[in-house]
């Protein structure tokens, strides 16, 4: 082969026109879809850690959990919230954890309504014991700082009624959250019955896309107080906020456990064994990876080709 | 008189109210406890009331697009904004008034327009993406290296192939998160707070005049 | 499948591949079908934004709350921004939201996210339980600072403090190649999300009648 034709084969590797590349993926991506793969999973420690948090938790304990539903991201987040669902109402009756949750973006006040009814219902146990166990106080516009700050202070400040919409619990629409049983017992592990703050919980299930969340979390429920709520979190994230999450994480710190994405949720359901679109994501991942991986080499083989044909010829 | 009113009075104001939320971290009585309740929900309520604005900008920025370019294209673009700002409120109107937003209706069109539209919009992002990783990520110098090592090996790690099939891939990904990723972002939060809390001083002691000005 | 969801598929699909066709370039229908979500959004955050003004606020007022009267009047003088004339007065409710948002942030910022992480850092080192613990602890301590010297824009990077400010700029780099890297992930995910939708729910849905 001569130099002229071994020059245009690195222009080549380095020039492809981006169609051929949107095509390939799109192609990659879509044949898990017709074909699943059925690949092998790794864990990873923070998912692991974030499940541990759950099951781990003493017998009486009380969990705070935001579900974070928004449909802009949903084939993202959407796996990871409906495996922590799957988590929380796998707990055994006999460790007595209580929940109280809501949901802070409107996205979430219908979206919780259809999974409750559908692929999220709660045993049977849970069913008969709305109130008394268990809460989900509905859409409460907890999403700015000075708003967290009024919730972790006083909940019923922000929320002073239950105001869920699905039908499962549908009696205790409009009560007042202090004559909820569930709120009553939570509330009363902080020394006043009146009184639902962010000393009351064991455990905060949050979620978030936002890359700033974790300070603003951080800020109001664990620092802030007197003493501080220093209340431990566990949070539902997209893989771009990894970075912003890393400072808070670990077992003595804020956050002990995150799932970054789809990716993660995979972990988790095969940790609490109901398996759902993680899985099939991580499949998807699997192609989209290989071609990744092949359209840098291509692109760093063209350049250094090119540099390392360009040195010789000069030579 | 007429500057006291328009700018110090403000000023004043955010001192007032800052420092009163300061305040309650170190002398944490009732009263201004419910004091600093009361105002988390009054930041609340002028956005929500206050998200009208939004409307009025989005529709006179649509309109003034529309008369810079009436075309046949155009007219149906911009056209088509309104129609289903008309169709929406309609629904709302016919369909529950203020708690609109939990009908069925409602509803048809959030899952049908709303939630597929915008994650297509990330979607078409990602083939962006593929498309810069091709033409941008090459070895080139030592801030590209280091972004194409480390970006590639975090990538790697979260693919469940890689991960379960390349030794030491996870393991690689987890020290680039906990390693020289953390090294990177813990002094960028650090600095970001120091300048936050600058700011917010200067604010609140009425020195920085940037936050009040407006147009 | 009932028709309404029927034609609900057939839109839905309609506007993801409207979406997508960016990739061949601007195009009428990603313009069309942007500004469909555009009308959706705006009457979206309205209708909610009502509804929450008069959970919190009319319909206190209405049972004699008169407090909730003054951030009712505060919401509404943010509509004075409209105006040239009378903007000022939207300095007011500006003004109330900056101190208290300063306000809540303030204070637990400083332990938060500067004297804890620095308190991290070193018990990272301390506190470390084997060798690649502390190889993380001491490298997330050279990160740190190293960074912190990029950071200074008052000084020349020259000399010490400009071999420091390099090797920060590299730390920076790997900080910025993982946020790059999950950003990726991210969108991948919601790409196959919508080549899910395209498959399962247009082609074998709609089209194949749920062969």
């Amino acid at each position: 082969m001569d130099e002229k034709t071994q020059k245009s084969i690195w222009d080549k590797m380095g020039s492809i026109d981006y169609r051929i590349i949107y095509a390939t993926f799109i192609v990659m991506l879509s044949i898990p879809i017709f074909y699943p793969l059925g690949i092998p999973m790794k864990i990873s420690t923070p998912v692991q850690t974030y499940y541990d948090a759950i099951v781990d938790l003493p017998p009486d304990s009380a969990i705070l959990v935001h579900s974070f539903v928004d449909l802009s991201v949903w084939a993202d987040t959407g796996p990871i919230l409906v495996a922590t669902w799957n988590t929380l109402w796998d707990i055994a009756e006999e460790k007595n954890i209580k929940i109280i949750a809501y949901v802070s973006i409107p996205d979430g006040a219908i979206k919780m309504d259809d999974l409750i009814q559908g692929e999220l219902k709660p045993p049977q146990w849970r069913i008969d014991s709305y109130g008394e166990t268990w809460v989900d106080l509905g859409y409460i516009p907890v999403v700015n700082e000075p708003v967290q700050a009024s919730f972790a202070a006083d909940i019923a400040s922000v929320c002073p009624t239950d105001i869920h919409i699905y039908e499962i619990g549908s009696e205790w629409v409009g009560t007042p959250i202090y004559e909820i049983p569930v709120v009553q017992e939570v509330a009363a592990r902080g020394g006043d019955p009146n009184k639902l703050d962010a000393y009351d919980f064991d455990l905060y299930i949050w979620g978030s896309w936002g890359c700033t969340s974790p300070d603003q979390w951080v800020r109001q429920f664990w620092t802030t107080g007197n003493p501080a709520y220093e209340l431990k979190m566990v949070m539902m994230t997209i893989g771009n906020c990894v970075p912003n999450v890393m400072p808070y994480y670990g077992p003595d710190k804020p956050i002990v456990g995150f799932i970054p994405g789809s990716a993660g949720a995979a972990g988790l359901e095969l940790l609490c064994g109901h398996m759902g679109e993680g899985i099939v994501m991580a499949d998807i991942g699997d192609l989209a990876g290989i071609a990744t991986v092949a359209v840098l080499l291509l692109g760093n083989l063209s350049y250094f080709g090119k540099k390392f044909f360009e040195k010789e010829e000069e030579g | 008189m007429s500057t006291f009113i328009r700018k110090d009075l403000p000023t004043l104001l955010i001192a007032i109210v800052g420092f009163a939320i300061v305040a309650e971290w170190f002398f944490p009585i009732k009263a201004l406890s419910d004091f600093k309740s009361y105002l988390g929900l009054v930041v609340t309520i002028i956005y929500r009331v206050s998200i009208g604005i939004g409307t009025v900008y989005a529709t006179t920025s649509e309109y003034a697009v529309w008369r810079r370019n009436p075309t046949k294209q155009q007219t149906i673009i911009s056209g088509s904004m309104f129609a289903m700002i008309i169709i929406m409120a309609l629904v709302c109107v016919f369909y529950g008034g203020l708690d609109a937003g939990y009908n069925a209706q409602y509803r048809w069109f959030q899952y049908n327009i709303y939630q597929p539209q915008s994650q297509a919009m990330y979607a078409v992002m990602f083939l962006f993406q593929c498309g810069s990783l091709y033409r941008v990520c090459r070895a080139r110098s030592m801030e590209s290296t280091i972004m194409l090592v480390a970006g590639g090996i975090f990538i790697l790690s979260c693919i469940p192939l890689f991960a379960s099939y390349v030794p030491g891939i996870s393991e690689l990904g987890t020290f680039v998160t906990q390693g020289p990723s953390l090294g990177g972002t813990r002094p960028a939060n650090m600095a970001a707070a120091i300048g936050a809390i600058i700011v917010g001083l200067r604010s609140l002691l009425g020195k920085e005049q940037s936050t009040m000005e407006t147009t | 499948m009932v028709i309404q969801e029927q034609i609900g598929v057939l839109v839905s699909t309609i506007l993801i591949v409207s979406q997508l066709s960016l990739i061949i370039g601007d195009n009428f229908f990603f313009k069309w079908s942007t500004r469909l979500v555009i009308g959706f959004s705006v009457i979206h955050a309205q209708i909610w934004g009502l509804y929450w003004s008069n959970q919190y606020a009319i319909a206190p007022i209405m049972k004699g709350e008169l407090i909730w009267i003054i951030p009712l009047l505060l919401g509404l003088m943010m509509y004075t921004r409209l105006s040239k004339k009378y903007a000022w007065i939207s300095k007011y409710p500006m003004g109330v939201q900056l101190g208290v948002g300063f306000g809540v942030v303030v204070v637990s910022m400083i332990r938060s996210q500067i004297l804890d992480q620095i308190r991290m850092t070193i018990t990272d080192i301390t506190g470390a339980t084997s060798p690649y613990a502390l190889l993380n602890g001491l490298l997330v301590l050279i990160g740190t600072v190293t960074v912190t010297t990029f950071f200074f824009f008052t000084r020349e990077h020259t000399g010490l403090i400009g071999k420091s400010a390099y090797i920060g700029r590299a730390f920076i780099m790997s900080s910025i190649a993982v946020i790059w890297a999950g950003d990726y992930i991210w969108a991948m995910s919601m790409l196959a999300g919508q080549l899910q939708y395209l498959i399962r729910d247009f082609f074998f849905g709609l089209i194949l009648g749920g062969a």
